[in-house]
């Protein structure tokens, strides 16, 4: 699985030479399985695209996470609509009483366009994602709506364990704890679990969220918090916003890994940027229901759960307004997954969201704690200085 | 520490849901929320006062879980059938209701009016939002 950047920005394509570095087009994805070509979004980034796949691709399909216009913009200057020789399915989010076709229309028709949506001589049929994932060309497809202004989706693309999520407008912070929130009422972590690659909403600085708040667009340390809910292998922030120019991005760049460096997160973040090609061949599978963690108060323990079996356990009880962590262990056959981390990570958040501090007695637990500063405001007060740097 | 039934939070919910629970639990006004399997998924911080207890302590219950300890009872106190109340209606018929009925609080019966509206989306049906208000005494009695 290869991931072509065609167009990062968001909003509005911003052309020049203060964008040149990271791209002035609007949303596009290319994702080649084998031989078969995907397209996320029709930003104007999918004009280059489509030069780049004319004479050599007769069937594709494009998989829109909503109509807004940086994300169909490009759909009338993409060369495969103009070839009969072609077959394109487009896939959109479903809307009560109007087909995709005829919402897609109001773009690609009078006053709008020289062209109506009928006259493209490519073979186009379009359709609503369903409900359940689906397969095309052995790729399942997994689409799910997601937290932004409008019917918007999220799409997974999945194949050999190998997973990409894309989520290019998506504020799931909106309301939301990211940090707290039970995973199954976060929009879009379903989608993104495990991902090997997480294309992700990045248009706000932490400053600037305040006054967009609603819009349907993440701030950086959204994107990252959920990114680190979501345990995608590596994050590729896009939808830059146009006032971001490239001196601005690289400076965003540099404060991102900072700060999912400084929270001890695996894995790698970056900035998207046209252009980029992401190869997923070599990425570690990334099951589609990975490890979870929950909590069994009637065994005092954190447990690590596995394909619904246990391996793996962290043992607690409860001291006044503290918890005591006493001990954890995974079983010997997972050892060295990061499964361990991941219970203790766990575990931790669930005692913050309890309201209790933490007496981490266990010495896996305190070690955890040294290597993550976030959570050293848990450690019960007396105890805190032992865990400051 | 959660509730042992609350390991079901980690259960995937459609975006109707998660936005409800994000839109009701910022409200002042009392507020609960089903899924499609009618099992209450969440209640917001002013039914809890109603209630007496937080959602985080009582985590998801069915609904026959949530009536045998809440009711709706009639005005002399006698339990009423499940089958005309606002979120029995909105389930099963997919529209707006509103009731009048008793309910069993931290503070003993409580009159309550309430409106249910099913949670509607492009994949259909997902659950249900109902809001109620507690009639205040000097108001009358249950009509």
């Amino acid at each position: 699985m290869r991931a072509t950047l065609w167009g990062v920005r968001g909003s509005v394509p911003v052309p020049g030479p203060a964008t040149e570095r990271f791209g002035g087009n609007t949303s596009c994805v290319q994702v080649s399985v084998g031989e078969s070509e995907f397209v996320l979004d029709a930003g104007t980034g999918i004009r280059e695209l489509g030069a780049a796949l004319a004479g050599r691709c007769r069937r594709l399909h494009v998989l829109l996470t909503h109509l807004h216009l940086d994300h169909i913009q490009g759909l009338m200057f993409f060369a495969p609509f103009f070839d009969p020789e072609v077959e394109i399915t487009v896939w959109g989010p479903p809307a009560a009483g109007r087909e995709l076709r005829k919402r897609l229309a109001r773009y690609i028709s009078n006053p709008l366009s020289p062209i109506e949506i009928g006259e493209l001589p490519a073979q186009v049929t379009f359709r609503d994602v369903p409900q359940e994932p689906w397969r095309i060309d052995g790729v399942e497809v997994r689409a799910a709506l997601v937290s932004h202004r409008g019917p918007t989706l999220g799409y997974r693309l999945s194949q050999d364990g190998t997973s990409l999520c894309y989520l290019p407008d998506h504020e799931p912070a909106l309301g939301s704890d990211l940090a707290r929130a039970p995973g199954g009422w976060i929009s879009g972590l379903g989608l993104a679990r495990g991902a090997a690659l997480l294309i992700h909403d990045c248009q706000y600085t932490e400053d600037e969220y305040p006054a967009h708040r609603g819009w349907g667009h993440s701030s950086l340390p959204d994107a990252l918090a959920f990114a680190r809910r979501s345990h995608a292998q590596r994050l590729l922030l896009v939808h830059h916003d146009p006032w971001h120019d490239d001196a601005f991005l690289e400076a965003l760049g540099r404060e991102a890994s900072d700060r999912w460096a400084h929270g001890g997160n695996a894995g790698r973040v970056e900035l998207g940027r046209e252009g980029d090609v992401l190869d997923l061949a070599g990425a570690v599978p990334s099951p589609d229901m990975p490890a979870v963690v929950v909590d069994n108060p009637s065994e005092s323990r954190f447990e690590l759960r596995l394909d619904d079996q246990l391996i793996g356990r962290a043992e607690y009880r409860p001291a006044g307004d503290s918890v005591i962590v006493a001990h954890t262990e995974v079983d010997a056959g997972h050892e060295g997954e990061g499964l361990g981390s991941l219970l203790v990570r766990e575990a931790l958040e669930g005692i913050r969201a309890s309201g209790k501090t933490v007496i981490p007695t266990c010495p896996f637990t305190a070690a955890y704690i040294r290597r993550h500063p976030e959570f050293v405001d848990l450690v019960e007060a007396s105890l805190r200085s032992q865990f400051s740097a | 520490m959660n509730d042992p039934e609350n390991q079901e939070d980690d259960r995937e919910q459609p975006l109707e849901l998660i936005l409800a629970r994000n839109l009701v639990s910022v409200f002042s006004l009392p507020a609960l929320l089903v899924d499609v399997e009618a099992r209450i998924v969440f209640f917001n911080d002013a039914a809890a006062e109603v209630v007496g207890s937080p959602f985080e302590e009582i985590g998801t219950m069915s609904s026959e879980e949530w009536n045998a300890r809440y009711g709706p009872y009639d005005e002399r106190g006698a339990p009423l059938a499940a089958d005309e109340l606002p979120l029995t209606i909105a389930v099963r018929e997919g529209r707006p209701a509103y009731g009048r009925f008793r309910v069993k609080g931290d503070r003993g019966l409580l009159d309550v009016e309430a409106g249910a509206l099913p949670l509607l989306g492009p994949a259909g049906y997902h659950g249900a939002m109902v809001f109620f208000w507690v009639v205040p005494e000097d108001a009358g009695g249950m009509r």
